[in-house]
């Protein structure tokens, strides 16, 4: 075990329990016992936490990799389109209104993934490069957008139009076992994929061409980014909507503390995307807001200024 | 034997044929656009022709699989990218990729490269504070770490200092003399002249000349292929280029 990873280990052990303890209700485990803590902590925090490890560790992987994968620091998991795809297919279900009933919105949002996914592969799926592929990605991802929009104009109600607007800013409250059973099998397959395409990711390193004459089958390594990027950003958008910038964080920081390989950067990379999404979804319950701060906007939030500072640094490098 | 037969690449390559032996350092060599990085990529398989063939033994390279074509052939492009700032150490590693001998005949691979190129005392230092020549000396030991039987190189003496290139051209000799059969693009026509067993012309495309240096690097072919006037001095294997003056009122 590298060291990164023992220290991130450590710090997650530390962190889960006491995020089950924050919130609007303080559990304090010394002090008289609170009414309901019991059903507070198994029914409420405890499904939210697992989800925001889940999450937070596929977003993580995601980005670790997408940034091997394109050889750009500045890369997230949401170039290739598919967090697009996958909010479309749930803004689809709200407009429906078939969001109500348990599933469909997640099964919507994986089908709005699914169908990402398939139109990158169709699109890219046969040259093998990345530029193309990412070029796809964003035309995939702007189209979404572009008809997410029109789904929210053209929305049956108000109550409608406020329902996607509030789900579309990505959130962990009142989530339960149930998204924690579809978010986190398809979460960790997708890690396993990712994981996999780990030696070709390093190969890339030195460039395409090299790359290819290591070895790497340039499509085949395609087919598993979509399959790993696709797995693990559309559970996170089918169970909490979009949260932004952990993918582009984490890795980032982390790089300096592996050996800076994009295989070696892909677990670390998880457990600390686990850990960011975690404290942030327990600072989200306890700051005294009169309501609960959405998590993709407190992501967000921090996440811009840490986005700017990197352009400025790599503006100074540059220069 | 790598053998190319009928090579054509639209716009770039005509009609190329030509049998490489192992055990012998090959260089190419010609003007700007001459083909020749396109040459030496379809030799390794990385480029598709749009029409012909090469094959390794008797086998087709195209019917290789990724894996078995990567033990056999190490390629070195021009470009001295290097995206992540890994440790020469971990550069040289990526070599191993092909093979998967186990922790101990890759450790082996890798120290042996690292001397070889003499990297051993830069192993832990980070690739973005080598100097050029450290640079392209590590990415030569990567391809050297995959103990290929074919070593194609895409001007690996680019970057390299007088000493450092005299060394590298040292170490591809001692690899074609223990049977690796060395392909090199290169620029400069003495070290070609001096340094390969047999040198190909290109020139727009198509193979001009074929054979051993003193026979085929001619001040007629100098002459057709890079449209200058030169002649050799020395004696074989020390020839040095000294171009002619240009007749009073002519190119230019």
């Amino acid at each position: 075990m590298t060291r990164p990873v023992a220290w991130l280990l450590v710090a997650l052990a530390i962190a889960f329990p006491l995020s089950l303890l924050a919130g609007r209700v303080w559990i304090d485990p010394f002090a008289s016992p609170v009414p309901n803590a019991l059903i507070i902590l198994t029914e409420l925090r405890l499904p939210r936490a697992v989800l925001a490890l889940v999450l937070g560790a596929g977003l993580g992987a995601a980005g670790a990799a997408m940034q091997g994968y394109l050889r750009n620091p500045l890369a997230d998991p949401g170039l290739f389109g598919i967090a697009p795809g996958a909010a479309l297919g749930a803004v689809l279900s709200f407009w429906t209104g078939l969001a109500g009933t348990q599933w469909l919105l997640p099964l919507f949002a994986l089908l709005g993934a699914g169908s990402a996914m398939a139109l990158l592969s169709l699109i890219a799926g046969r040259s093998g490069s990345a530029l193309l592929f990412t070029l796809a990605g964003m035309m995939i991802a702007s189209l979404a957008g572009a008809m997410m929009s029109l789904a929210i104009s053209l929305s049956p109600t108000p109550f409608a139009m406020s329902e996607i607007v509030t789900w579309l800013m990505g959130a962990l409250s009142d989530r339960s076992w149930n998204d924690v059973v579809i978010a986190a099998p398809l979460t960790l397959a997708g890690i396993a994929v990712l994981l996999r395409a780990g030696p070709s990711l390093d190969a890339l390193t030195l460039g395409e061409q090299a790359a290819r004459s290591l070895g790497v089958d340039p499509r085949a390594l395609q087919w598993l980014m979509i399959g790993g990027i696709g797995l693990t950003v559309g559970a996170s958008v089918a169970a909490a909507g979009i949260i932004g910038f952990v993918g582009l964080i984490v890795p980032h920081l982390l790089r300096r503390f592996t050996d800076a390989r994009p295989s070696q950067l892909i677990v670390p990379s998880a457990l600390a995307g686990a850990l960011l999404v975690l404290v942030a979804d327990a600072l989200c319950r306890v700051l005294p807001l009169q309501s609960e701060l959405r998590l993709g906007i407190a992501l967000s939030l921090l996440g811009a200024p840490f986005f700017l500072a990197l352009l400025l640094r790599l503006r100074r490098e540059l220069v | 034997m790598l053998r190319a037969e009928h090579l054509c690449l639209s716009g770039r390559l005509d009609d190329v044929s030509a049998a490489l032996q192992p055990g012998q350092i090959t260089a190419i060599v010609g003007p700007n656009g001459a083909g020749k990085s396109s040459l030496l990529a379809c030799l390794a398989g990385l480029l598709d022709p749009y029409s012909g063939s090469v094959l390794i033994g008797e086998i087709p390279l195209a019917s290789l699989a990724p894996q078995a074509r990567a033990q056999a052939i190490g390629y070195l492009p021009q470009s001295p990218e290097v995206a992540w700032d890994v440790s020469v150490e971990t550069l040289v590693a990526l070599g191993r990729l092909p093979w998967r001998a186990g922790a101990e005949a890759d450790r082996a691979a890798i120290d042996a490269a690292l001397a070889t190129m003499e990297l051993s005392d830069l192993r832990q230092r980070p690739v973005s504070r080598l100097s050029g020549g450290e640079r392209a000396r590590a990415l030569m030991a990567r391809v050297l770490a995959g103990q290929p039987r074919w070593t194609l190189a895409d001007e690996p003496l680019a970057n390299l200092d007088l000493a450092h290139q005299q060394t590298l051209l040292g170490v591809l000799r001692d690899q074609a003399r223990a049977g690796t059969g060395v392909v090199m693009v290169m620029h400069g026509l003495a070290e070609a002249m001096n340094h390969a067993d047999r040198v190909l012309v290109l020139f727009e495309g198509h193979l001009l000349a074929d054979g051993p240096p003193e026979a085929v690097l001619d001040c007629a072919t100098i002459r057709r292929a890079w449209g200058i006037d030169a002649r050799w001095l020395g004696e074989a294997g020390r020839r040095a280029l000294i171009l002619n003056p240009p007749p009073a009122g002519g190119r230019g």
